[in-house]
């Protein structure tokens, strides 16, 4: 068996645990040399809370600094995905992201 | 990055690192006690906030929580031992304990007795110790705090912890790394200490797999699936590695275990849906898709079954308006495999009709063909 989706898998799914996303809440899988990646991402780290705590009195800049670090996350995420050999592409289906050709990752809720 | 878990522990950084352990825990609290406000991970959160309060004196509080988890979760040994301990006032500093288990990864016992001395100047044991150590560990490694959180690792098992969960927190902590090698040493290891452990196994198959040794993974995959059958993760990764083996009925087979235990599973969806169509199983293909119906993959597998048998282009052309991400991504070449089954005629009058239609623009459809029709194999 040469690079196939099987090892691709883990591969990206050992990417999703460097950036500190929660593994169980995303579905991964490749099928050939396409990622497709379904969920929702979520950080639980000092970082993220210490924003809900610091921001607890503004729920509109809470969700601003939350979204600026789950952007990065989703960034590195899709770049090192891409950076892959035998990575063709990735598609997602993140809940409340969407990323959208030549604009990068667009928040489509609030939540 | 290695040298976050290769190098030799020194006396100075276990004195740090005693020194942090009050604030780590003040971090620590800060982050449980919003985790809790926003009820994320409950109730199994109480578990560590009940200990980090048990273990820095808030005893009373740290027993409400346990009971309050005892109440929802009354059968896992864990909890119940954690609260009948509380009850009868575990002390905070302990038996020592005089036989540690032999540990070989990082020479692990070897640096133990080398410190002992001082671990034990430094560190308390007993009931919770290990469990408090080895949270301030995750924590830590949750922030990237590499080198600290192995050794709270190592402190947790000082403290009294099992040598298959501190093998297993090791193997995770360089996996995360991308320290595969040790990852399987310490996984291995551990999985040698408890071939039972819940979830060596998995965790360790996919470092397996990642650094090609593909039969290993797949043993390992087979054992776990069969102490757990009901795991659709497991069936699913078995689904994979034979589709990778080019064995369709096998990997079909999985597909279906994983979608026995849940239907909505969106990898085992999405894989048997192209293990059908490869196989050309129209039949099942239609009931496959009948059987998703209000499930959102259902849309896009019948655009591409519709595209295979050659549907009405007009009807089609509907189909995609309804997903108009769907045709984005199949311009910019996403869905290839599903593309490249369609009649080539078809497809070159399909985006010759999308054209006329206006949903790409002319630029895209000329693309499309040069991908999907001149060009194929470039």
């Amino acid at each position: 068996m040469s690079i196939s989706d099987f090892q691709l898998t883990s591969m990206i799914r050992r990417v999703i645990v460097s950036l500190g996303l929660q593994t169980s809440l995303l579905d991964i899988t490749v099928i050939n040399g396409v990622a497709y990646i379904k969920g929702k991402i979520e950080r639980q780290d000092v970082t993220i809370m210490k924003i809900r705590r610091d921001y607890a009195f503004s729920q509109e800049m809470m969700q601003e600094k939350l979204s600026h670090e789950y952007r990065y996350t989703l960034e590195a995420l899709d770049r090192q995905i891409r950076a892959m050999p035998g990575i063709h592409g990735a598609v997602y289906k993140i809940k409340d992201w969407e990323r959208r050709i030549g604009k990068g990752w667009i928040r489509t809720h609030g939540g | 990055m290695d040298e976050n878990i290769r190098k030799p522990i020194r006396e100075e950084e276990l004195t740090v690192l005693a020194q942090r352990v009050e604030e780590d825990t003040r971090e620590a609290f800060v982050f449980f006690k919003q985790m809790l406000k926003e009820k994320k991970g409950y109730p199994d959160i109480l578990f560590p906030y009940s200990v980090l309060l048990y273990c820095a004196g808030a005893t009373e509080e740290a027993g409400k929580y346990m009971e309050e988890l005892n109440r929802i979760n009354d059968h896992y040994e864990l909890y119940t031992r954690a609260r009948a301990a509380m009850a009868q006032g575990a002390a905070a500093d302990g038996v020592f304990p005089k036989n540690y288990p032999s540990v070989e990864f990082l020479d692990v016992t070897t640096q133990l007795e080398k410190n002992k001395a001082l671990l034990k100047k430094l560190f308390f044991t007993g009931e919770f110790a290990s469990h408090y150590y080895s949270i301030l560990g995750h924590m830590s490694q949750a922030d990237s705090r590499w080198r600290r959180s192995f050794l709270y690792f190592f402190a947790s098992f000082y403290a009294g912890g099992k040598k298959d969960d501190l093998l297993f927190s090791l193997g995770q902590l360089c996996y995360s790394q991308g320290e595969l090698t040790l990852a399987a040493q310490a996984l291995g290891e551990g999985l040698k200490t408890n071939p039972h452990h819940d979830k060596m196994g998995l965790e360790l198959s996919y470092v397996e797999s990642e650094v090609g040794r593909f039969d290993r993974a797949r043993e390992l995959l087979l054992d776990v699936f069969a102490q757990h059958p009901d795991w659709p993760d497991v069936a699913y990764r078995l689904a994979e590695y034979y589709y990778s083996d080019h064995n369709i009925e096998k990997a079909l087979d999985y597909c279906n275990r994983a979608l026995a235990v849940n239907p909505s599973y969106y990898s085992a969806n999405m894989l048997k849906f192209r293990l059908l169509m490869v196989k050309d199983a129209t039949d099942a293909l239609e009931d496959f898709i009948g059987s998703l119906e209000g499930h959102p993959m259902a849309g896009i597998f019948q655009i591409f079954f519709a595209m295979k048998t050659k549907t009405d282009k007009h009807r089609v052309t509907e189909l995609l308006k309804d997903l108009p991400l769907l045709k984005e991504e199949i311009i910019e070449g996403l869905w290839d495999d599903m593309i490249r089954m369609v009649d080539k005629a078809y497809l070159e009058d399909l985006f010759e009709s999308l054209v006329r239609e206006k949903l790409i623009s002319e630029e895209e459809g000329r693309e499309a063909i040069k991908r999907y029709i001149r060009h194929e194999h470039q």
